[in-house]
């Protein structure tokens, strides 16, 4: 949702270390980012930030793969998306999800190395093979809206191959 | 044959067990002796009251300075107790780092001191830095090896984030930090 922009960010971890030069925090073991209705669960998550606060989050999943999870603007629908590992940038509101990526949207999914996802205008992207993870395919099944009466037609899904 | 040779030895196994009885309470009393002998208990030597004290380093430089509204040394155990101290670590380009408290004991060699009671720790502001807050019921800290840590909750609040943990580790001048025992952290609205 949109107004999860401006909430704050929440995170619990086992453990956390900080390095008080570099600005940076690394969490360990069991943990939950929470911002508004955005979830995101991992083994690690580092954490940048500026005097503003919370700018960026790289969630890393090392036993089981990061779990991301937003609800959809003015409706009741999630996206879920699942990667070894994810890219959450707070100031640009971008979600990358990275190797053996998958992103499920009611009957939309997609799978791919590198899934861009759009908060904002909550679209996004799939890109075949990240050029470090070597050959991959983009496979993406978007089942048509089935036609019930008085349903608004289904916004455009901006899924580019 | 073997009855009589019992009989015969019974006296005897009695005896060492006797000595080694009155062995083992001499042992007791000597430990408990000890302490008295030397008649202190743990009473102060000398009290400092309201007092403000500044340390130098070798090129004449503030390194700490401690206040206290009292100062009482033991001359059993060469300990210091201080009350309502506020102590605050100085080095030249770096913010002040202040810690006062309720209370504070102090060791022999003044390397260690720690704090307890309603503990707060400040690290003054920087350029583009705000100041770093830590609040905690306990709090030990080694001045000279840039060292402090804690086994209790801790809270630690800088610009636009508050840290919340079950233990600290905070290490060196630029300190490395870990926290463990279930950390919470909250990263405010960005500005």
């Amino acid at each position: 949702e949109k107004a999860d922009r401006d909430k704050p960010v929440h995170v619990e971890s086992d453990t956390l270390k900080v390095d008080d030069a570099k600005q940076t925090a690394v969490y360990e073991g069991n943990v939950v980012l929470t911002q508004g209705t955005l979830l995101l669960t991992a083994d690690r998550l580092d954490v940048r930030q500026d005097e503003q606060g919370f700018t960026s989050g790289e969630a890393h999943g090392l036993t089981k793969p990061v779990y991301f999870r937003q609800k959809q603007e003015a409706r009741d629908q999630y996206v879920e998306g699942v990667g070894k590992r994810i890219d959450y940038d707070a100031v640009t509101d971008i979600v990358k999800l990275i190797g053996n990526a998958r992103l499920k949207r009611g009957d939309e999914e997609v799978r791919g190395n590198l899934i861009i996802y759009d908060a904002k205008a909550e679209t996004y992207r799939a890109v075949g093979n990240e050029p470090t993870s070597g050959p991959g395919r983009v496979r993406a099944v978007i089942k048509p809206k089935r036609k019930e009466a008085g349903t608004a037609p289904a916004q455009p899904v901006g899924a580019k191959p | 044959m073997t009855g009589q040779r019992l009989v015969a030895w019974t006296p005897l196994v009695v005896a060492a067990v006797l000595a080694a009885l009155t062995f083992w309470l001499d042992r007791v009393v000597q430990v408990v002796q000890f302490v008295d002998s030397r008649g202190f208990g743990h009473d102060p030597d000398y009290i400092i009251e309201n007092f403000k004290a500044t340390a130098f380093d070798m090129k004449g430089q503030p390194r700490h300075q401690l206040e206290a509204r009292r100062m009482t040394h033991y001359m059993d155990d060469d300990t210091t107790r201080l009350d309502s101290p506020l102590f605050t670590q100085v080095a030249a380009g770096r913010p002040p780092v202040s810690v006062r408290s309720q209370r504070a004991l102090v060791t022999p060699d003044g390397d260690h001191i720690y704090f307890l009671d309603d503990v707060h720790m400040v690290r003054a502001a920087t350029s583009g830095r705000g100041p770093v807050e830590l609040t905690t019921q306990y709090l030990h800290v080694t001045p000279d090896a840039h060292r402090m840590q804690t086994d209790r909750a801790v809270t630690v609040r800088q610009a636009g984030s508050n840290i919340q943990a079950g233990s600290m580790v905070a290490e060196g001048e630029d300190p490395i930090i870990r926290f463990g025992g279930k950390v919470r952290s909250v990263y405010e609205k960005r500005g």
